[in-house]
Parts: structure tokens; sequence; C-alpha cells
């Protein structure tokens, strides 16, 4: 089954406990002292079926050396309704049991200090819920839960001294949208001593990036003997800056290493970083609003450089410099950079913005014209199959990797426009309830969902949005048996251009699985045992469980029932 | 000649350094900092003011112009040097620059020869650190709890313990503040819920403080740390269980959040991490046993509402609370301008133009009941209704407290009397709560102030001319709304007018302090080292005093 996070759990238990309260306080007169909240207590539900009341027990062991956890907290909650939950701590020997309770599902979780919260066989945002009522197994459960992993280390500079407030990132493969990528997880600072510490990490690949300012990096200005200032083009010694450095200190991308974490790891990575001398890149400000002569103000201009980091772009921490008619960024190591430059004018509105993608070579560079990469308009309209569009509806287009998509806001008539930089994206529609049943592109490439556009190009996309999303509810089952703790994965026919209209869910302890807003068209349905580590949305990967997959077809509104056979990775 | 805009760096510090210190530019005795000068060598070394050693790789710059890091030796050397004025200042990641907004009084007097050819020594002062672990009653590192440190300091008067970092501890239990100046400090963890928090059995972690607070809480002990210093100071907070307390709020009008504060009764004060629901106005929070004062407040536009209540918890939910929210109180002000003295410049004002005007931006309210917020929660003046420059005068926003009245009109001008109905401002607090106060507040303005003749001798009877580092105070002794006048600060023998008439105490100190003024406990320390006058209208007092080491 599919779970929230164990904090939104929570919130939404509290506002479930407290109408309960609330409703028991309105009964009691004003001046009757006030009653404490009753807390939601399934055994209480429970007493009125007792003859027919099941069990949910097991032991919480280390997910590494299977050793029993004791003093573990341990949850369950109905599928049904998330804050009708109870809580209860594992002996020594790392049992737990809940008692009385009523045929149904239940999520588990456990959490111990040193350890990761985590849900009963959690893979991404899945869980296998635990089912219980005649003839279930729901007892002698093995909970495995993993200690947390910790990095530590200290950067140090190119003399061995510490960096202080050095930017560690942690970045880890993953592949929760079925392709494998790179994403950041978590940015901590380095102290006093240049030590960082990363904790609370699930066993995977990491990635360390660091970056950081030299402290003592300066640019001077020079005195000419008639006691002006020269500005000279000229490298000066501490004129330097750190490039941004991968584990275990290297500069290329490709040659970062992964740093692989088990349960109960504690690694050490320390990382040097190597000033270089750093470069300048000059923007010409238009005439009209020369920063220098207005006082040092830089009216409304900004620069902002950014690297890609694992197909992230990321600002980068740069110094600025106006001068008369210029606008130079400082500190700046030679390679491409994504320039965007924003001018905002007070009085006159929105400000307009534009993006370089500028290579950075020598001393001086000057932001060039032909580095521009002026954003298409991707204009279009939206028809309502039948009624209107909900208030508050957009189209957004994004790449595998962004993780900010661009968004444009459907007005009252339909039509939306996007800007949107050259460059492959993925047509999302955000409305809610409805989903795509017709796409149509003029002036751009359109392959399934997948749009592609040129500079220059002028593309125009006509949508027809329908309602009445369908749902698959079904068993999986291996030779006869129903497997819980499988991967079901709803994939459309065209899975290389269509990345939304997969669905998943994980198969509870009755092989149970329910895979909900599915838009309408044809699938395939497949159910693998140990599926989690497949980059699953990748064609090629899927092919080799295409001939044990079932196809399906959706058609709005349908309620289909679909057992499926296990295969095996 | 380029004209610079520096975003961030070291230009911007000495712009700032030259802008607040105009007489120490004129005691190194330049035309101006960036003369220019034939060239030559400026060479040196830096070291570790407390041990002496030599530091390897601090940034020694002079001006914008020249720039080095310091060998292994700590020695530095710019060869054809065309500045003259400017001393060398230093560095590096872990020292602090002595005195930084003095640095060119400071300068000058280490390297008085500084544009010759001699050997500088440039000194750094070392950091102080505290460090700790945070375990919980059975001796295990309790992780990402949050600790903070606070700081013993003086403002506007006041002694308080004013907050000053925060941070959380590690896998290990471990904290650790770096970048500390000298100072009192004290360490706490903040609450801390374990588990779930509307479980039956729902504890939490209550605040632990090092060292201990013991009643009036700016005299409690700390920990004193020298440049250099690292303390380690381990808390070890105690788990208790923690019961719902629950109600409404009304008033809130458009606000989606209420913010609860609650301050126990030893001082402390933490989030309690409520839940509310705007659409229905109940909350719920999780506290201890203990006895609290929780604070509700919508920050609503045009203006903030709050509303506190007293709270027992003694084990058992506490329910029913309710917090009607009230916008902050607002007080009308009027000012008496009493001319008393014939106008010797011609006008008869309180500044130039209009006799209020130019002075009313000077009154306010300070906050001294809190100590979190002290001295920095205050309330400014403004004319009510917006935008109307004759419309009369109000102190608006003040959030519920004690307060001092805050005046320091122009000199010869003086705060003669102030008084909010019955309460006389010039020796009482005034306490605000929510709405109206019922009172307004009448300040009467003089110009009649008188004038203090002060000599400065050492132990020999003669005049310490040219003494490094002489602060001269005069400490009101029979006025709350006076703030301590700092006199001159150069020569031994000296007239200083403007002075309101009433009691002082003129003290001269070898170090710029921040006098607690108005705590008569903290000033006893004091109250031997200068001597007291006693200042007329019109009149003129004489104290001749010997400078004291600073307490």
């Amino acid at each position: 089954m599919k779970c929230r996070s164990a904090k939104f759990l929570s919130r939404a238990a509290f506002t479930a406990i407290l109408n309960v309260a609330l409703t028991g306080a309105a009964q009691t007169s004003p001046a009757s002292p006030p009653a404490a909240p009753p807390d939601v207590n399934l055994t209480s539900h429970a007493q009125s079926a007792r003859a027919s009341s099941y069990r949910i027990s097991g032991k919480v062991v280390d997910a590494h050396s299977g050793a029993p956890l004791g003093h573990a907290s341990v949850r369950i909650a109905t599928v049904k309704d998330a804050s009708e939950s109870q809580s209860t701590r594992t002996g020594d020997d790392g049992s737990f049991h809940f008692d009385g309770l009523l045929v149904g599902k239940y999520t588990l979780s456990a959490d111990r200090p040193g350890y990761v919260e985590e849900s009963y066989e959690q893979h991404d945002q899945y869980s296998t819920a635990i089912a219980v009522g005649p003839g279930l197994a729901s007892e002698d459960l093995i909970f495995k839960l993993n200690a947390e992993g910790i990095i530590t280390g200290t950067v140090i500079d190119e003399a061995g001294e510490p960096v202080r407030n050095a930017q560690v990132r942690l970045f880890q493969d993953e592949d929760t949208n079925g392709i494998r990528t790179t994403r950041q997880r978590e940015t901590v600072n380095t102290d006093d001593r240049g030590m960082y510490e990363l904790a609370n990490l699930r066993p995977g690949a990491y990635f360390l990036v660091v970056t950081a300012h030299p402290w003592y990096a300066q640019r001077l200005r020079q005195m000419q003997p008639n006691g002006e200032e020269q500005d000279t083009t000229q490298g000066q010694p501490l004129d330097v800056a750190y490039p941004v450095t991968y584990y275990p200190g290297v500069t290329d991308q490709d040659a970062a290493t992964p740093i692989p974490i088990k349960g109960g790891d504690r690694l050490e990575a320390d990382i040097t970083l190597a000033a270089q001398q750093a470069m300048r890149l000059q923007v010409k400000v238009p005439a009209n609003d020369d920063p220098g002569g207005e006082g040092f103000t830089r009216n409304g201009l900004s620069v902002v450089l950014s690297q890609s980091i694992f197909g992230q772009v990321e600002a980068l921490p740069v110094q600025s410099v106006a001068g008369r008619g210029t606008f130079e960024i400082e500190g700046v190591l030679p390679g491409r950079y994504d320039v965007t430059v924003s001018h905002f004018v007070p009085g006159q509105g929105e400000g307009a913005t534009r993006h370089f993608s500028t290579d950075i070579t020598s001393g001086m560079t000057e932001l060039a014209e032909d580095t521009a990469v002026d954003a298409v308009s991707i204009t279009g309209k939206v028809v309502a199959q039948n009624g209107k569009l909900p208030p508050m509806s957009g189209i957004s287009l994004r790449t595998p990797n962004s993780r900010r998509p661009q968004y444009g806001a459907i007005n009252d008539a339909g039509e939306f426009t996007i800007e949107a930089a050259p460059g492959s994206y993925e047509v999302i529609g955000n409305i809610n309830g409805m989903h795509f049943m017709s796409l149509n592109a003029s002036g751009g490439q359109l392959t399934g969902r997948m749009l592609t556009i040129k500079a220059g190009d002028t593309p125009k996309l006509e949508i027809v949005a329908g309602t009445g999303h369908g749902e698959i509810e079904g068993i999986a089952s291996l030779d006869g048996k129903a497997v819980g703790g499988v991967m079901v994965l709803l994939a459309p026919e065209d899975p290389k251009n269509n990345e939304i209209l997969f669905r998943r869910d994980q198969s509870d302890s009755d092989g149970s699985f329910d895979l909900t807003n599915i838009f309408p068209g044809r699938y395939r349905l497949f159910a693998i045992q140990n599926g989690w580590e497949l980059e699953w949305a990748n064609p090629s990967v899927l092919q080799a469980f295409l001939s044990k997959s079932a196809p399906v077809e959706i058609k709005a509104g349908d309620h289909l029932k679909q057992t499926i056979e296990v295969q095996t990775k | 000649m380029n004209r610079v805009l520096r975003v961030s760096g070291l230009i911007w510090l000495m712009l700032l350094a030259m802008a607040c210190n105009p007489p120490a530019r004129a005691q190194i005795g330049t035309v101006s900092p960036e003369a220019s000068s034939a060239p030559h060598t400026v060479r040196g070394t830096v070291v570790n003011s407390v041990t002496g050693e030599p530091i390897y790789r601090a940034l020694v710059q002079i001006g914008g112009h020249y720039a080095a890091l310091t060998d292994h030796e700590g020695h530095f050397e710019f060869e054809g040097v065309t500045l003259s004025g400017l001393p060398p200042w230093a560095m590096k990641p872990g020292y602090f620059f002595p005195d930084r907004l003095n640095r060119f009084a400071v300068a000058a007097t280490d390297n008085a020869n500084a544009s010759s050819e001699t050997e500088l020594v440039v000194k750094l002062v070392p950091e102080a650190v505290i460090s700790g672990t945070v375990t919980g009653q059975d001796g295990s590192p309790l992780e990402n709890i949050a600790v903070q440190l606070k700081m013993l300091s003086t403002q506007d008067g006041f002694s308080r313990w004013r907050p000053r970092m925060q941070t959380r501890t590690n896998a290990e239990g471990q904290y650790r503040f770096a970048d500390l100046e000298a100072g009192k400090y004290s360490v706490s963890t903040g609450f801390h819920t374990e588990g779930l928090a509307d479980s039956r059995d729902a504890a939490g972690y209550v605040p632990a403080r090092y060292p201990p607070a013991g009643g009036d809480s700016s005299s409690a002990a700390a920990i004193v740390l020298k440049p250099g210093d690292h303390a380690v100071a381990d808390l070890n907070p105690e788990m208790e269980r923690l019961f719902p307390v629950t109600g409404t709020v009304s008033g809130y009008g458009q606000s989606r959040g209420i913010t609860f504060r609650v301050e126990a009764a030893n001082g402390e004060e933490f989030s309690p991490g409520a839940r509310f629901r705007p659409q229905t106005g109940e909350f719920r929070m999780m506290l201890p046993v203990g006895s609290y004062r929780v604070v509700a407040a919508a920050y609503t536009r045009p203006a903030p509402m709050q509303a506190w209540r007293d709270v027992t918890v003694q084990q058992a939910a506490v329910g029913g609370l309710s917090f009607a929210l009230e916008p902050f109180a607002s007080i009308p002000v009027d000012v008496e301008v009493n001319a008393v003295n014939p106008p010797s410049d011609g006008s008869a004002s309180v500044g130039a133009s209009s006799p209020v005007e130019n002075f009313a931006g000077n009154i306010g309210l300070t906050n001294v009941s809190n100590e979190a917020l002290a001295g920095q929660m205050t309330a400014g003046m403004r004319r009510r209704g917006s935008g109307d420059p004759s419309g009369p005068l109000e102190i608006g926003d003040i959030s519920p407290g004690r307060y001092i009245l805050r005046a320091e009109p122009p000199s010869p001008w003086y705060i003669a009397s102030a008084s909010c109905g019955a309460v006389d401002l010039t020796h009482e607090e005034l306490t605000v709560s929510g709405g109206s106060t019922g009172c307004s507040i009448h300040v009467v303005l003089r110009n009649d102030s008188g004038s203090a003749h002060v000599t400065i001798r050492d132990a020999q009877g003669s005049l310490t001319t040219g003494q490094r580092g002489l602060y001269v105070y005069a400490v009101p002794l029979s006025s709350l709304v006076q703030p301590v006048v700092t006199l001159n600060q150069q020569n031994a023998d000296f007239s200083a007018d403007g002075l309101a008439p009433g009691r002082y105490l003129v003290l001269a100190l070898d170090r710029r302090v921040d006098l607690p003024y108005r705590d008569p406990e903290a000033m006893r320390a004091y109250s031997q080292l200068g001597q007291e006058i006693s200042v007329t209208a019109n009149g003129k007092a004489d104290a001749e005093i010997s400078v004291a080491a600073t307490p």
C-alpha cells in the first residue's frame, strides 16, 4: 500500500483526535471541569467484537545483523483512518504484539534511537500493510529496521587548515520515478574545525559535493603612481576560488566516487579543497542604467551564475562588483555556466530576465550576446470535455531531472502561456481531478507527452481534459498463493513518452494491491518480486518482464478487479 | 577612477570603520587615511594576543590595495607601499581583530611609527569555544536536541541574558559553539517531545541549563570565557510526562496562524509546538507538570493581537482555556515644551523647525519585562492616523509587558518630567496589558540644563593627558528616563553641558563598557570608582577623578 510520511500521518492523527475530543467536550456542560481528550484506542472498538478479534505480533530486528531490538516503539494505524492508531514498545527480545484487533488492514511502523524510522517492508513511499482476519497470517512478523548510517569528515584547504562554513551537499542515487537519478538529499555546513556530520542515512550509495569560498580570497585595486586606482586583469595570488569538489577530492563529476552505506555504518570522508586562479565575467549594463553613475546602487540588476551538479542546476556563491557601465562577477573558475541576468526597474513593473550559456575561459570574459538562450513562449488552450475546469489549474513542462517545472496558469478562457528554454519536456496537467483525453501540438515536435522545442519555435498546444479516473484492485499471487511485499506496476503502452502515467503499489500481506487515479488508456500490469531496485520506467528494463505482464485497458471511471502473476527479478 | 561597490568583502568594513570613528583618524595625525607617500616597506608579524605565538596564514591588508598571507613565522612584508596613514590590519577564521570599530586608534597606538620601516606587531584575539554532550537520564546521547547559547550583555542599562546562537546535537549528542568573544554565557536545551506527542504516554525532555539558573537570572552563575578558552558544558535534561493543554482562541480575524509562547516559572521560555485549527479556533499543546504563562499572538494587520493565560499543569490534562486576543496597546503622547532660558540661537524650539517634530522620533518605550526580548522589543512614536503630519502623537503596537520611557532630546533640552496617569515615568516602569492602558504619556521638556567640569588626575595629581583608552561616563542616579552620558574621551580637563539637573556618578574607565546603569545592584561595583555630583538647573558641578580599571 502507499503510505504518507510519518510526519504527515501524525498530523492527520492529531486532527482526528481533536475532533473526537471536541465532540466529547461539547456534550459536557461548560461549568464542569474539562475532560481530558480521550486517546483513540483500538481495543475499545474491539470490545464490541471480542469474539472475532485478531492479533498482530512480531519482532523488530536489526536489518543488517538480525539481532533483536528492544525498546523500539512500534505503531499500528488502520489503513482506512490513520488516526485510529496505537503504539507499544518492544521487549528486550524485540517482540511486540497488538491484541484485540478488528478485521481490516493496518500499517505498521517502528522507530528506535540510532535507527531510521520506517514502515514495514518500506520501499520508497510504499510498504506492506498487514491484513488481519480469518485465515490471514498476521503474526510472527519480522520487522527489519535499518540502523542509521553516518558520514562524517573534515574539509581542509590546500594548506591543511580546516575550512569553516563549507557547504557539504549529500546526493543519492535513487529511482523513485523509475529512472535512476542522482538527487540532492541535504546540505550541511562545516563547523569551526572544518567538520561535518550527515546522520540518519538509509542504506544506499551517496555522493558528497563540497562548495566553499576561500576566506582569504581578495581582488585588490592596484594603485598607479599618480595615486589613482588601476584595474588590472592579471592574476593576483589571492584572487582565487574553490572549484565544486566531489568526494574523494576530484573536480570532475564523472570521477566522483559513491560512498556505499549499509545500516549502522559510520564512515569518514575527508575532502581537500584546492584554490585556483579566479576569473571574471563582465556584464554590460544598459546605457541608461549605469550603476556607477547613480552612486553605489545597482538599480535592480542581478546576475546569477549557476552550474549543473549531477544534473541539478545550483546557484554558485560569487561576488559581484559594479563598475561604470559594467557589472562584474568575481571569483569564478573556468567552465560553462548558466548566467541569468535580471533587470528590475522600480515602478516599471516586471523586470526582464534573460538566460545565457557561457564559457568562462580567461581572466575576463565578457558576456556575449550570442550566448543568449532566449526562452520559447508556449501557448495553448485547455477545453474541459464536460463542464468547467476547476479553479487554480495550470499546465507545466518538466524535464526528467528538474524539480521545479515551468508552470503556466490556465485563465478563465482555458488559455495558458509558459516560458521555457529550448529542450525536451513532458507536458503535465495540474488540473484537479482531470486528465488529458487528448494532447496535440503545432509549431513544436510532440511524441506522446514529450514536447521538443527549438529556439524560434512558436508551439501551440491543444488539450482536451476529461474526468473519471480508473482504479485497479487485485491480488498478486505466485502458484495460487498470495504474495505480500511485491512491486505492482502499471506501465503505459508507450512508457518512454508518458512517464506521468505510471502507477505503482506494494502488495499487502494478503497479496492485495490497489492502483488508483489511473488516466484512461492502454497499459500493461506487472507484479515483480524484489522489483524495487529496477529502473522500471526504462523501457529496455521492462522488456524482460513483458511476456508475463497482463494487458489492461482503462476507461473513464472503470474499477477493475485483476489478479496478477508474480514474476521474480 | 572606477567607483567600486563590493557587495561583500573587506572594503565595506574599512569604510564602516572610517565612518564610525573620525576622532581616531585625526589622532593618527595624517591629512587623509589614504594619503599617498613615497614608496616604503611595511613589515611585521601577526601574533595570538593570548599566547604571543605567531599566526600562520593570517590575511594582512592595507586599505583595499595590499593584501598577503603571513608565513609560518606569522611574518608579512609589503614593498613599495605608497599609502600612508592606514596601518595594516589582519584577519583569520578563529580570531578577532581587537575592537573592530576602533581599529585605527588601536593600531595607531601600537604602531606609532606606522609609516617608518619598523617591525610591526599585529595582535589577533583568539575566539572562545563552548562544546558539550547532551545525554538522557540513562547516560545515552540525545540526538537532534536544540541547544541555545545565551550571552549576558548590557543594553539600555540592563544586564540580561540574550539569545546568541542556536544549534542541534549530532548523532553522538554533541553540540559546539565557536566564534565566541570573551564574556559570560549559558547553554540550555530546548523542549523536546519524545515519540508521538498525542499518545497516552507522551513524554518530553524538559529544558536543562548550564550553569543552573538561580533566582535573579542576571546574577546567576555563568560560563565565563576569556579569549582562547574552550569550555565544556554537558547537559542532562530530564524526561517528564506531558499532558494535553487545550482550548480555543478568539478574535484572530483572518489570521491563519497563532504563535504560542510558553514562559516557565524560572523565566525560561520555549515554544511548545502547539497545533491550531483556524477553522474553529481550537488549539492543543503538550506540557509537563508545572506553572506557565502561555501567550497566544496573531501577527495580523494592521495591528498584532495577543492574549495570555497563567496555566498550572498537575498530572492531568488541562482543557477549556480561552484566549480572547486583543490588539496591542497604543498610548497617546503629548509633549510640553518649556523654554525656561531665552533662546541663545534665536529659536525657542527643540530642533530647528517644529518644537516636537524633531524630537518625537526619539521618544519610545523599551520592554524590560521579557528576558528574551529585553531591549529589542521597543515601540516608537508615530502620528495617529497614517499620513497626517499634524495628527496627535501616540506610541503604537505595544505588546503587553513592563516598559521604561526612552527619550533623548537634543542638548540643551532634557526631560523635566514624564508621566502616564499616576505613574511617574522618571522613576517607575509602566505596565502595559492588552488594549487601552487608560493613561496618556505627558512629557515636559526644559532647556535649563546644567554642566559639569571634569578633571582627571593620576596618583601623583597631574593631569592624565595622552592616556590611551579613556572613557568618561556620567551615570544618572535620579532618573530612569535619562540614559548614561558618554563624556569627552580624549582630554583630561573638560566641560560637558546639556546635563539634565540631578545626581550623577562620574566615572573615568580604561575600557569602553556598556554600563548596566539602570540596575543599582550591578552598578554597586562602580560606585566607589568615581565621584557623585549634583547638577542643578543652569548650574555647573565639578568632578575630579582618576582613571579606574574597569571591573
